[in-house]
């Protein structure tokens, strides 16, 4: 059989991230409060971030003087869950409007047509914004 | 009578959702500024009024009856003043990026037919395969970046040079492309197999002129009925590569009109451009509908029999 090389890369980047998110924050150098040090004492002068890559921040640091390293890896995490969320979603509502929508009458049936509609008459982006600008999602 | 029939079904619902449109931009946006106690600390809240809203749609509509106008800009200017030029730009870039989708997703997509059986060619499927993995923002910062510290006499940024827009195309068109591509190689491999081909080749036509004048004819038909697709594609990549490019085009100018930031936070220093989002918003939405106008038009005329 012809290996799928492109399936075991994917996948093998996926666990490589997965791993980090789920084992990143175990790890020694990494902190996980994101502690924020703008201005280090030296034997020599004052330090001020960003600071360059060094023993103390792998990665270097922002101008905030957080470790660039532990920013990644704790955000991973969530972006991850972001993501996971997303895709669930989707399927979850997309199964659920087909299935019940399976007759092509009905009224799901015309949310599944008027949806897809609405949302392709203007660039997803914009209509999410004049959307999620409306002061009822943001004063409950 | 089939396409006129289509045309005015799809034009009355682009009507009705340009209403929908008008509705929600000039939505009632005014926070209520309370102070509490004896610290007088301010207090933010929102409380839906109709007058509020039938104030608001008043204006617009007496705006454009009788000034010609669909309001004031946060620079004091008539909203047409900033819509026509901010526009003019994006459509350069659009029509500049919708020829370099088509035409070279096309042949893309003809290369990557052909080369589906060698695997690991790195100009073939591998290359779709591998930009495709990668967001789209992101191989554009990265590129940025490339230019910027390697090819500097490359001018990336504004829109005053005369080839701005071709590489604010080339950007925008980038993903569209290996979308039209993906679709193209996919139907040629559909069609491959099939009698009519077969016969063709047994009357003695060439392997390359079956392909051009039979092959491609038939998967024209998938590629442009997914045109409003990809011209909605072509839309959302606009803003970020207008935002990352500082180029001034439509995107970019209702981006800062919708002024996120200051409108979610219900910051006093946020400018009412009800009438510009209105404005652009229109004008993609007919865009939008030229394209699946142009859509049906075509696949009328490619139908296959």
């Amino acid at each position: 059989m012809k290996r799928n090389w492109t399936l075991i890369l994917g996948s093998s980047f996926f666990i490589l991230l997965v791993l980090i998110t789920l084992v990143g924050p175990y790890l020694p150098f990494i902190d996980n409060v994101l502690e924020s040090k703008r201005i280090i004492f030296t034997d020599s002068g004052v330090l001020t971030a960003p600071y360059e890559p060094s023993s103390d921040f792998l990665l270097g640091s922002d101008k905030e003087g957080r470790d660039l390293l532990s920013i990644i890896v704790v955000g991973a995490r969530e972006t991850l869950g972001l993501i996971l969320a997303v895709a669930v979603l989707r399927y979850v509502i997309a199964i659920l409007l087909a299935v019940l929508s399976v007759n092509k009458k009905g009224p799901f049936h015309w949310i599944l047509q008027g949806w897809n509609q609405i949302f392709s008459a203007l660039p997803v982006i914009f209509s999410a914004i004049i959307l999620l600008s409306l002061p009822i999602i943001f004063f409950p | 009578m089939g396409v006129v029939w289509k045309i005015t079904k799809s034009f009355l619902f682009f009507l009705f959702i340009a209403v929908l449109l008008v509705l929600a931009v000039l939505f009632p946006r005014q926070p209520d500024i309370d102070v509490q106690g004896r610290a007088q600390t301010l207090e933010y809240g929102y409380e839906f009024s109709w007058a509020a809203y039938h104030h608001n749609i008043s204006i617009f509509l007496k705006d454009v009856k009788d000034n010609n106008t669909l309001g004031m800009t946060r620079y004091n200017k008539p909203a047409e003043e900033e819509l026509w030029p901010h526009l003019g730009r994006s459509l350069k870039v659009i029509v500049a990026a919708c020829a370099i989708t088509i035409i070279f997703g096309i042949l893309k997509g003809i290369f990557d037919f052909y080369d589906r059986n060698n695997g690991w060619n790195v100009f073939g499927k591998g290359l779709t395969w591998l930009i495709q993995s990668i967001p789209d923002f992101f191989l554009i910062l990265c590129l940025q970046w490339v230019i910027i510290f390697h090819l500097p006499f490359i001018k990336l940024f504004g829109h005053s040079h005369w080839f701005s827009f071709l590489i604010a195309g080339l950007l925008v068109a980038l993903y569209p492309m290996l979308y039209v591509a993906r679709i193209s190689s996919a139907t040629l491999g559909n069609e491959k197999g099939k009698p009519y081909i077969q016969v063709a080749r047994s009357k003695g036509l060439s392997k390359e002129k079956v392909l051009w004048k039979h092959m491609l004819k038939n998967s024209l038909y998938p590629i442009m009925s997914n045109l409003p697709a990809v011209m909605l594609y072509l839309l959302s990549n606009l803003l970020i590569v207008e935002w990352f490019l500082d180029y001034r085009g439509a995107a970019y100018r209702m981006f800062q009109a919708l002024d996120v930031k200051s409108s979610l936070s219900g910051s006093m220093r946020y400018v009412n451009e009800s009438g510009l989002i209105i404005g652009f918003g229109l004008s993609f939405m007919i865009i939008v509908f030229a394209a699946q106008v142009l859509s049906i038009i075509f696949m009328k005329k490619l139908e296959p029999r």
